[in-house]
């Protein structure tokens, strides 16, 4: 009795990472061709640039928040990173008279133009008390509207080598992107669990007003918290740059919501306080892995929209037991 | 004091004159009102159609309407009351035109649509007196595309091939889709193994070409991308995966981009959608009516077809 009661917890708890499991091992066995080695980097590389969202995302949720403007903050930090980044031999150039930069000058940029628009969405939500939900809302289009305004709604193209690399090179044969999604797992989980800062995270996300009282500069942490989320974005701007060796104004477009959507079906909880980082991965891979299996087996664009809708609400019920359960 | 007098009087003279003498010289005016300036596309058309208008003396005004049918039709009032002659109009939806094709009328003035047809399926005596009509057919892009692979494998080739589709909702996706099949199906070799939306977008077309090197490996032989940009995205997928000469990718639009990947022989063909002919042509339909001549109420401004042999022709 006893046995099965731990069976059902540990069914509960890890619930989606069986879904996941049977969702690879179904369809290895349909379409052989699902297992191979390119196609298994091939699914990992086409979550990297929403799984660092995600990492960003969960961040943000667990401090009971939300962050609708990543994608439109990852597009203006692409077509800035890109612009710069531009080689010599390129037709349409932005700034005409530029040497060939080194490769860190677009990653900075990128990284720092995410931080700013992270820390201004942070700073609104800290200090004028307006919810995240508008505050975020607003931030989307204003981004959205810069990356047109900066490149006339045309794309940034004919880039450096080295951007090419982040893009489409191989480090011990796995692709840069996934490698640079490895290291931004790894640096939100230290982040998020093993700091001082993670800790005072979920204490804001749990219970504001308990974390004040015990001392938390909650305004503090919520700047942080966004801040990280757009140096996410800006991360998520270099791999995608990359990848396509240029940047578009209108790129990433709804990603905010299906990074949100990873975060959600990996068990962070919108009530806040609640959340893992392997739980954002293992919700990237679930959708990520979807829509990899969906397309090979040739299913219907408008179906594939329909199932994925049902997965993120499945997800989040069975999430949802899982905590009333706890309770 | 005579002084002051007589410096007055000029002054008032001059006043009452010079506006007077401006709308002597009768200006032509025309006003422009654009769907939606966020659309690159239609930032082309609109550039054509003002320089037209500053070549030609004419008095040019125009407004964006932001994808909303409503503030057009808005917009369009407070045109008229201004006074235009004509009005050249980028219909935000096609289907709801009949508010401005009425206020035209009230009007009296030409009414002139561009690049989207409010007609399409209509007879020519259907079509209200006064209005008309400047643009392409999506289908044909479609077509072109498909024609081209075929001229390029032959008419017996057995070749699987995919279709890149634009945003779901947008005509001119269904209709290029509908383009592409609508030739392939009649050769029993062309296998369409799948089509997918990747919403114009080029990080979606190198993703879902990533998913279709997986799914169909060789048989794959060939990609028709509803636009350049997933056409690129495309591009991008399979030179990473080292096949980029066993299949054949097309896109439209002809945008810079495409261009350079035609000239270093990435992409294979393109479909160029003139917007120089629709900006310009729109105008120009307005002022032959305006000066009285007898228009077709439809004028069409055929596609382009751009591939390696004459992208010279384009720079």
């Amino acid at each position: 009795m006893k046995h099965q009661n731990r069976l059902q917890e540990i069914f509960t708890k890890y619930g989606i990472v069986f879904v996941l499991i049977v969702m690879i091992i179904a369809m290895s066995m349909i379409k052989p061709s699902f297992r191979t080695l390119n196609n298994i980097l091939n699914i990992l590389t086409q979550c990297s640039v929403y799984g660092i969202l995600a990492l960003g995302m969960t961040v943000v949720i667990v401090s009971k928040g939300i962050d609708l403007s990543v994608g439109s903050i990852l597009a203006l930090c692409a077509v800035i990173a890109a612009s710069l980044g531009q080689s010599s031999t390129a037709s349409t150039k932005y700034f005409a008279n530029m040497a060939e930069l080194p490769i860190i000058v677009p990653i900075l940029a990128g990284l720092l133009i995410g931080a700013i628009c992270g820390a201004i969405n942070g700073g609104l939500i800290a200090f004028t008390g307006i919810p995240a939900f508008i505050a975020t809302l607003g931030m989307m289009t204003i981004c959205r509207g810069f990356a047109y305004i900066y490149t006339s709604g045309k794309p940034v193209s004919t880039l450096i080598p080295s951007f090419e690399f982040i893009g489409q090179g191989r480090l011990l044969g796995i692709p840069m992107p996934v490698v640079i999604y490895l290291g931004m797992i790894i640096i939100t989980k230290i982040l998020l669990n093993n700091t001082r800062f993670g800790k005072r995270t979920f204490a804001v996300g749990g219970n504001i007003n308990a974390a004040e009282v015990s001392g938390v500069n909650v305004k503090k942490i919520l700047l942080w918290v966004y801040t990280y989320m757009g140096m996410c974005a800006g991360v998520a701007a270099i791999v995608s740059t990359g990848r396509m060796v240029s940047a578009q104004p209108g790129l990433a477009s709804g990603y905010e919501l299906t990074a949100i959507a990873s975060t959600t079906i990996g068990g962070t909880s919108q009530s806040g306080g609640i959340g893992t980082v392997w739980g954002a991965v293992v919700g990237a891979l679930v959708l990520s892995v979807m829509r990899n299996g969906m397309t090979i087996l040739g299913i219907q664009s408008y179906l594939q929209q329909i199932v994925e809708g049902v997965v993120i609400i499945v997800a989040v019920i069975l999430d949802m037991r899982k905590n009333a359960r706890k309770a | 004091m005579k002084k002051y007098l007589v410096l007055i009087l000029i002054v008032v003279l001059a006043m009452g004159v010079l506006p007077g003498a401006v709308s002597a010289a009768d200006k032509i005016k025309i006003g422009y009102s654009c769907n939606n300036f966020n659309d690159t596309f239609q930032t082309v058309i609109e550039g054509y159609a003002r320089a037209y208008a500053e070549a030609n003396g004419i008095d040019y005004s125009y407004s964006d309407a932001g994808e909303d049918v409503i503030k057009q039709q808005d917009q369009i009032k407070v045109f008229i009351s201004e006074g235009v002659d004509a009005l050249v109009v980028v219909p935000v939806d096609t289907s709801a035109m009949d508010p401005i094709i009425k206020l035209a009328a009230e009007a009296k003035i030409p009414l002139v649509f561009v690049n989207r047809n409010p007609f399409a399926g209509l007879k020519a005596e259907e079509i209200p007196a006064n209005t008309y009509y400047v643009g392409s057919e999506s289908i044909d892009a479609g077509i072109f595309q498909a024609e081209y692979l075929v001229k390029k494998l032959g008419e017996d080739a057995k070749a699987g091939y995919a279709i890149l589709v634009g945003m779901l909702s947008n005509e001119a996706a269904v209709a290029r889709t509908e383009g592409n099949k609508q030739v392939l199906n009649k050769y029993p070799g062309y296998k369409l193994l799948a089509e997918k939306n990747g919403d114009w977008q080029r990080d979606q077309g190198m993703s879902i070409t990533e998913n279709w090197i997986t799914a169909f490996g060789d048989e794959l032989k060939a990609i028709l991308a509803n636009n350049d940009e997933m056409a690129l995205g495309a591009i991008e997928a399979l030179e990473a995966a080292k096949i980029k000469d066993k299949v054949i990718v097309m896109g439209v639009d002809l945008i810079d981009d495409a261009k350079v990947a035609i000239k270093e022989g990435r992409l294979d063909a393109s479909v160029l959608q003139d917007g120089k002919g629709q900006g310009e042509g729109g105008m120009k339909i307005a002022m032959q009516v305006l000066a009285g001549e007898k228009v077709d109420p439809i004028t069409m401004i055929p596609y382009v077809l751009v591939t390696p042999e004459n992208i010279a022709d384009f720079e």
